[in-house]
């Protein structure tokens, strides 16, 4: 029971004081000493270890001047060798190996920040986080933990941002998607398809012996950055269209596969019956394009503009509001039935 | 942790102790909703304020501060009628946006008629707390305790170090004097949630439970981002190298709001919230971010700082692992 139906419990049965300790007490409601001592080691340690990750990347960022190249290169692979040393003594799923794999993935990237920063190598910034994500994958794996997996989801989505934000005409990555031609807004579905496969990819661990790593919030961390993608493709799609569309249908058709892509999470979502974060998404992204799209198209001065956007999103909201709680409400059913 | 007990099991274990007597079920509550979906609500019932906003200043052109004012109380007066007669969800969320737009403009007039960053983060703080006290819906409680708490924490900041960015705030300041006035603003709030939380089972017992939850909600959001969220520019000045050498201590601001942030989490932790938990784990992570980009000491002064912060923390971590709980089942 959490917080809100424990308040409700209390009120519906106007208990004292000493009653709500004893309910709170036997409801769980409360971690024991042990429980809280664990929990606070835990964040110590988290934070310990980011604290030493961010210390070592400001560091570098620092170009501190007393300290010859050659320092600053020894300084980051010993900080590596030591990681993989001591994930090596006590592997994961131990929680040292865990950590120093994570510190391991970070220094990584602090390595080739220090190696472009260095040798100037003329490469685009994604390039370096692209790498950084090739490059870590083997940490990843190894550290069998969800945390350096987010970690990980994260650079490679900053790779994803910085290449398809500014599109730069070079790199490895250009190299790939120049077969799909500029597309300006299609572009921006590749990255949403990326997330996508790693929110299934997620899903599909949850079921088996290792779903200690892809913990729910890690494919839901996933599928929010498809999820940025996509609405950012529609509004990209929306602002550059003209109302029919005649006079550039690559928008119409990243519409329709962004909509084809929508349509396809909800029934592979309504299928599962397990979470409704994607059908929140699906509606948080139609929300925002509809609105995007009344602004651009309608045809109104700009106190009809405001009064109908205001409406409209109060509306859509409502409806979805209602919607979403039906299906939690349903499915919550469904699964204390079972 | 030990098992978490359903309701029904909870009705029968407390009926067993002759605790309570079987009434009739319970209603299901009217707020059952996952987070996500209350984000959804609020980030649309905001923006559609935004557009409210627009929409009366564009028809009514309001140019006095008395005509913001009036605005904003009428909109904020139609806000509170909806939450309080309304039961459904459409009213809620034209209460919400109406709301939002009646603080905003009442926010502008105070700023219009005081000229005062200072002043306006003041009376805006004491709008939110009344706010919190009178609003009959619970997002806009736990919404009004939380930028209640983001413009208590801008009132003290404007008027200790002026109105301005705190890496721009021109005197070298010293360490102590950036402590002692993080600790004005953030220690009250601190003590203030510890409190809630140690008195929870009275105040769940109580006529204030409503309040009393809420703000609790609002001030843990308000630890785990609020020193981020009331200098958001300051992650943002990476295109501004210093413009002196300086050393202005108010830089480890953001480290504090760090701390504060695992404080949060563990709150959270203590309250069995896991959406409040990444909620502050995410705010930690953006206090380091905004302390990286925050001027006032160089890279490799920061840099030896996390170090020293983080085997600090290792070996808190360590030293904390080695305490025996004092018994294994025992409450907090």
């Amino acid at each position: 029971m959490n917080r809100k139906e424990l308040d409700a419990f209390v009120a519906h049965y106007e208990l004292p004081h000493g009653s709500v300790e004893a309910a709170l007490e036997l409801a769980g409601a409360r971690p024991s000493r042990a429980d809280l001592a664990a929990f606070a080691v835990r964040l110590l340690k988290l934070a310990g270890v980011l604290s030493l990750a961010a210390g070592l990347v400001f560091f570098i960022a620092a170009n501190w001047e007393a300290l010859a190249v050659r320092g600053r290169f020894v300084l980051v692979e010993v900080v590596l060798v030591l990681c993989v040393v001591g994930a090596l003594w006590k592997p994961p799923p131990v929680a040292l190996g865990r950590y120093a794999l994570l510190l391991a993935f970070i220094a990584t990237g602090a390595l080739l920040a220090l190696f472009g920063q260095t040798y100037q190598t003329g490469a685009d910034v994604y390039e370096l986080f692209l790498t950084w994500t090739l490059l870590g994958v083997l940490f990843a794996l190894a550290g069998q933990w969800s945390v350096t997996w987010a970690a990980w989801v994260l650079v490679l989505n900053m790779a994803l941002s910085l290449y398809f934000s500014w599109q730069p005409q070079s790199g490895w990555l250009w190299f790939l998607l120049r077969a799909l031609g500029s597309q300006g807004s299609a572009l921006l579905l590749v990255p949403m398809i990326v997330n996508v496969v790693l929110w299934l990819a997620s899903g599909r661990l949850q079921n088996g012996r290792w779903a200690a790593l892809a913990p729910a919030w890690l494919g839901r961390f996933a599928l929010a950055w498809a999820f940025a993608y996509g609405t950012w493709a529609g509004i990209f799609a929306i602002v550059g269209s003209d109302p029919d569309f005649t006079n550039n249908s690559s928008d119409a058709f990243t519409l329709l596969v962004l909509l084809g892509l929508l349509a396809a999470i909800a029934v592979f979502a309504a299928r599962r019956r397990r979470d409704v974060f994607p059908l929140a998404l699906i509606t948080g992204c139609l929300i925002v394009l509809t609105t995007t799209a009344l602004g651009q198209f309608l045809d109104f001065d700009e106190i009809g503009v405001f009064f109908l956007l205001s409406l409209w999103l109060i509306v859509s909201s409502t409806v979805g509001g209602r919607l979403l709680m039906g299906v939690v409400r349903a499915w919550r059913a469904a699964a204390d039935e079972r | 942790m030990r098992r978490a007990l359903s309701l029904d099991e909870l009705i029968d274990a407390l009926v067993e102790r002759n605790l309570i007597r079987r009434k009739a079920p319970l209603a299901e509550p009217a707020d059952d909703r996952p987070w996500y979906i209350s984000v959804i609500l609020g980030a649309a019932g905001w923006l559609a304020g935004l557009f409210a906003l627009a929409f009366v200043g564009a028809l009514f052109t309001p140019e006095t501060p008395g005509g913001f004012a009036f605005a904003g109380l009428v909109m904020l007066g139609a806000g509170f009628g909806l939450y309080a007669a309304g039961r459904s969800a459409f009213f809620d969320q034209l209460a919400l946006a109406l709301s939002i737009a009646g603080q905003l403009a009442l926010a502008w007039a105070a700023a219009d008629s005081t000229e005062s960053a200072a002043a306006t983060a003041a009376l805006v703080t004491l709008m939110q707390v009344v706010l919190l006290a009178a609003m009959p819906n619970r997002m806009a409680k736990v919404l009004a305790a939380f930028f209640a708490c983001i413009a208590w924490a801008l009132a003290i900041r404007f008027a200790l170090w002026g109105e301005t960015l705190l890496s721009d705030v021109s005197r070298e300041v010293p360490l102590g004097l950036a402590l002692v006035s993080w600790l004005v603003i953030w220690a009250p709030l601190i003590a203030g949630a510890e409190a809630l939380i140690a008195f929870e089972a009275r105040w769940m017992a109580g006529a204030g439970q409503r309040l009393a939850r809420t703000a609790l909600t609002g001030l843990l959001m308000a630890l785990a981002i609020a020193t981020w969220a009331s200098e958001p520019l300051g992650s943002l000045v990476f295109w501004s190298p210093p413009r002196e050498t300086y050393v202005n201590w108010l830089v480890l601001w953001p480290l504090l709001g760090a701390a504060t942030s695992l404080f949060a989490a563990v709150c959270a932790y203590r309250l069995q919230s896991r959406a409040l938990v990444g909620f502050a784990i995410a705010g930690g992570l953006l206090h380091v971010m905004q302390f990286y980009y925050l001027l006032g000491t160089t890279l490799v002064v920061k840099s030896m700082i996390m170090l020293a912060v983080g085997v600090a923390l290792l070996l808190a971590a360590w030293g904390f692992g080695r305490r025996p709980a004092r018994s294994p089942g025992s409450p907090q």
